[in-house]
C-alpha cells in the first residue's frame, strides 16, 4: 500500500501538471478573444492584431517555462538517468521516474510498469515536440513584435511627416491668404494710382492750355509792341519833317530879316516871306498834332501792352500752381507705384515660399508613402508569421490531445494500481 | 538658453527675439522686459526681430503681444520688425499702410532694410 500510495502522488501529480499545461497554453489567448469579441472589437484590425499576438506570445513564454519546469527531465532518455543515488535533481516527476526504475530493477518487469514506461516515453516525445513547436511559435512571436515594432516605428515616422505636411500646408494656406488681401490692397492702390494719373493728365492739359494762351497772350505784345514801333517810326518822320520846317522857318527868318532891312525898297519880297512862313507854321500845326495823335496811340499801345503783359503774369502764375498739382499728383502716382512694385517683389518672394514649402509637402508625402509601402511588407510579414503560428498551435492542440490521452490512460494504470 | 537678446544702439533699441514665449505668463514677462527699456527717455525707435521664430504662438500669447505693440506704437516714433516670412512682412506692411502709419511703422524680411529704415545702417549685431 505504501509504494501504490507514493504511486498516486506522483501520478497525481502529472495529471495536474499536464493539466495546468494545457490551461496555460490555451487560457491567455482565449480570454483576450473573448474580451475583443465583447468590446466588439474587430479581429481583422490591427489593434486585435497586435492585442492577440501578446496574448499569444505571453501564455508561448508562460508554457515555454513551465514545459522546461516539467519535461526538461525527458530530455534525457530516461534509461540513461543516473540512479547512483544522486538527488541532485528533484524534480518530483524525476523522482518519480527514478524511483520507478529503481523499483523495475529491484523488481522483474511486469506488464503495467512496462505500459507505465511505453506511456512515460511517449510523453517524453509528445513534451519534446511541444518545446519544440513552442520554440517556433517564441521565434515567430518574437518576428512579429519586430514587425510590429517596426510598424510603431514607421507609425512615428509618419505622425512626423504628417505633422510637417500640416505645418507646410499651414504656412501655404497662410501667404495665400495674404496675397489675396495684398492683391485686393494692391488692386486698390491700382485704382487710385489710375485716378492720380488721370488727374494728373487733365491738369497737364490744363497746364499745356495755359502755357496756349500765355504764347497767344505773348504773340499778341510782340504784334502791339511792332505797332508801337511802326508808329515811333513815323514820329520819327514827323519830327524830321518839323526840323526842316523848324530849318525852314529860320532860313526863312533870316529872309524876312534881310528884307525887313530893305522894307522901304521892296516890301512885296517881304509879304512873300511872311505867307511861306504862314505855310510853314501851318505844316508845323499840321505835323504837331500828327504827334500828338501818335504819341496818344503810343501811350495806348502801351497800356495795351501793359495789360497783355499783366494778363500774362497771371497766367504764368497759375501756370506755376499748375506744376505744383502736377508734382503732387506725380508724386501720389510715385507713391502708387512704389506700393505696387513692392507687393510685386514681395509676390515674387511669397511664390517661392510656396514652392518650397511645397517641395517640403512633397518629400514629406514621399516619405509617408515609403513608410506606408514598408508598412503593408510588415503587415504583410505579421500575416504570413501569424498563419505559421496558426499551424503551430495546431501542433500544441494535437500534442496536448496526445498528452490528454496520456494523462487518461495514466490515469487508469493509476486506478488499476489502487484497485489492485 | 536665452529666449531673447537686447542691445541698444544710439536711439534704437534691438530686440531679437529667439524663441516665442510658450505661456501667457512668460510672454508677458518678457514684454515687461522689453517695455521697462523702451520707457527710458533716451530710447525713440524700437527694431524688433522675429526672423528666428518658428511656429505660430499661442492666442493668448498673441494677445499679450498684440497689447504690447499697440503701446509701442503709441509710444515709440519709429518701429521695424523683421519678419520670419514674406507672407508675414506684406501682412503687417498691408495693415501699416491702410492705419496710415507705414512711414513709421514697418516690416520688411531682411535685417539690413530695417537697419536702414532704422537709420542705422552701420549698427552690428554681432558686435558689442
Amino acid at each position: 500500500m505504501k509504494k501504490v500510495g507514493r504511486s498516486l502522488t506522483v501520478y497525481q501529480t502529472l495529471l495536474l501538471y499536464l493539466f495546468l499545461f494545457t490551461l496555460i497554453i490555451t487560457f491567455i489567448p482565449l480570454v483576450t478573444l473573448f474580451i475583443f469579441i465583447i468590446s466588439d472589437i474587430s479581429l481583422k484590425s490591427i489593434s486585435a492584431i497586435i492585442g492577440l499576438s501578446i496574448a499569444s506570445l505571453l501564455s508561448l513564454c508562460f508554457a515555454y517555462m513551465y514545459g522546461h519546469f516539467l519535461f526538461s527531465p525527458f530530455k534525457q532518455n530516461v534509461k540513461d538517468i543516473d540512479v547512483s543515488g544522486d538527488d541532485s535533481l528533484h524534480h518530483p516527476v524525476y523522482k518519480w521516474v527514478k524511483e520507478w526504475i529503481m523499483n523495475t530493477e529491484n523488481n522483474s518487469v511486469n506488464e503495467q510498469d512496462r505500459q507505465v514506461m511505453e506511456l512515460v516515453e511517449q510523453t517524453a516525445a509528445s513534451s519534446q515536440q511541444l518545446m519544440s513547436t513552442t520554440e517556433e511559435t517564441t521565434k515567430a512571436t518574437g518576428e512579429i513584435s519586430a514587425s510590429i515594432q517596426e510598424l510603431a516605428s514607421g507609425a512615428d515616422m509618419q505622425t512626423q511627416s504628417i505633422q510637417t505636411i500640416n505645418d507646410s500646408s499651414s504656412q501655404v494656406f497662410f501667404t495665400l491668404t495674404e496675397i489675396d488681401e495684398s492683391t485686393k490692397f494692391v488692386k486698390e492702390t491700382s485704382k487710385t494710382a489710375k485716378k492720380n494719373a488721370k488727374n494728373g493728365s487733365d491738369v497737364v492739359f490744363s497746364a499745356t492750355e495755359q502755357m496756349d494762351e500765355i504764347a497767344k497772350q505773348v504773340d499778341d505784345s510782340i504784334h502791339v509792341v511792332n505797332d508801337l514801333k511802326e508808329k515811333m517810326n513815323q514820329v520819327g518822320e514827323i519830327l524830321s519833317l518839323i526840323t526842316d520846317i523848324s530849318n525852314q522857318t529860320n532860313l526863312l527868318s533870316l529872309n524876312a530879316a534881310i528884307e525887313a532891312a530893305r522894307a522901304g525898297e521892296h516890301g512885296k519880297g517881304f509879304s512873300v516871306v511872311a505867307e511861306e512862313v504862314r505855310k510853314l507854321a501851318e505844316q508845323t500845326n499840321a505835323a504837331t498834332a500828327k504827334t500828338q495823335h501818335l504819341i496818344d496811340e503810343i501811350q495806348g499801345g502801351t497800356k495795351e501792352v501793359i495789360d497783355v503783359i499783366q494778363e500774362s503774369g497771371n497766367t504764368i502764375k497759375q501756370g506755376v500752381s499748375r506744376n505744383g498739382e502736377i508734382s503732387q499728383v506725380f508724386q501720389l502716382i510715385s507713391q502708387d507705384v512704389d506700393v505696387v512694385d513692392e507687393f510685386i517683389q514681395d509676390l515674387s518672394e511669397a511664390v517661392h515660399e510656396v514652392k518650397e514649402n511645397m517641395n517640403g509637402v512633397t518629400s514629406s508625402m514621399e516619405d509617408v508613402s515609403s513608410v506606408a509601402s514598408q508598412s503593408t511588407a510588415n503587415l504583410q510579414n505579421i500575416v504570413a508569421v501569424v498563419e505559421e503560428l496558426n499551424a503551430s498551435m495546431q501542433e500544441v492542440s494535437s500534442s496536448a490531445s496526445l498528452l490528454a490521452d496520456i494523462s487518461t490512460k495514466l490515469n487508469d494504470q493509476v486506478d488499476n494500481e489502487f484497485y489492485k | 538658453m536665452a529666449k531673447y537678446e537686447m542691445k541698444v544702439y544710439k536711439d534704437v533699441l534691438y530686440f531679437n527675439y529667439f524663441e516665442m514665449a510658450g505661456t501667457k505668463e512668460e510672454a508677458e514677462k518678457h514684454a515687461n522686459a522689453v517695455k521697462e527699456v523702451l520707457q527710458k527717455p533716451e530710447i525713440k525707435k524700437f527694431l524688433n526681430d522675429n526672423s528666428k521664430i518658428i511656429g505660430v504662438a499661442k492666442p493668448e500669447v498673441n494677445m499679450v503681444w498684440g497689447k504690447f505693440m499697440e503701446w509701442v506704437s503709441s509710444n515709440i516714433e519709429k518701429n521695424a520688425t523683421v519678419a520670419p516670412s514674406v507672407a508675414l512682412k506684406m501682412q503687417l506692411n498691408r495693415l501699416s499702410r491702410t492705419a496710415g502709419t507705414y512711414d513709421s511703422i514697418r516690416a520688411f524680411t531682411k535685417l539690413d532694410e530695417a537697419l536702414e529704415f532704422m537709420g542705422i545702417p552701420e549698427f552690428k549685431i554681432n558686435e558689442g
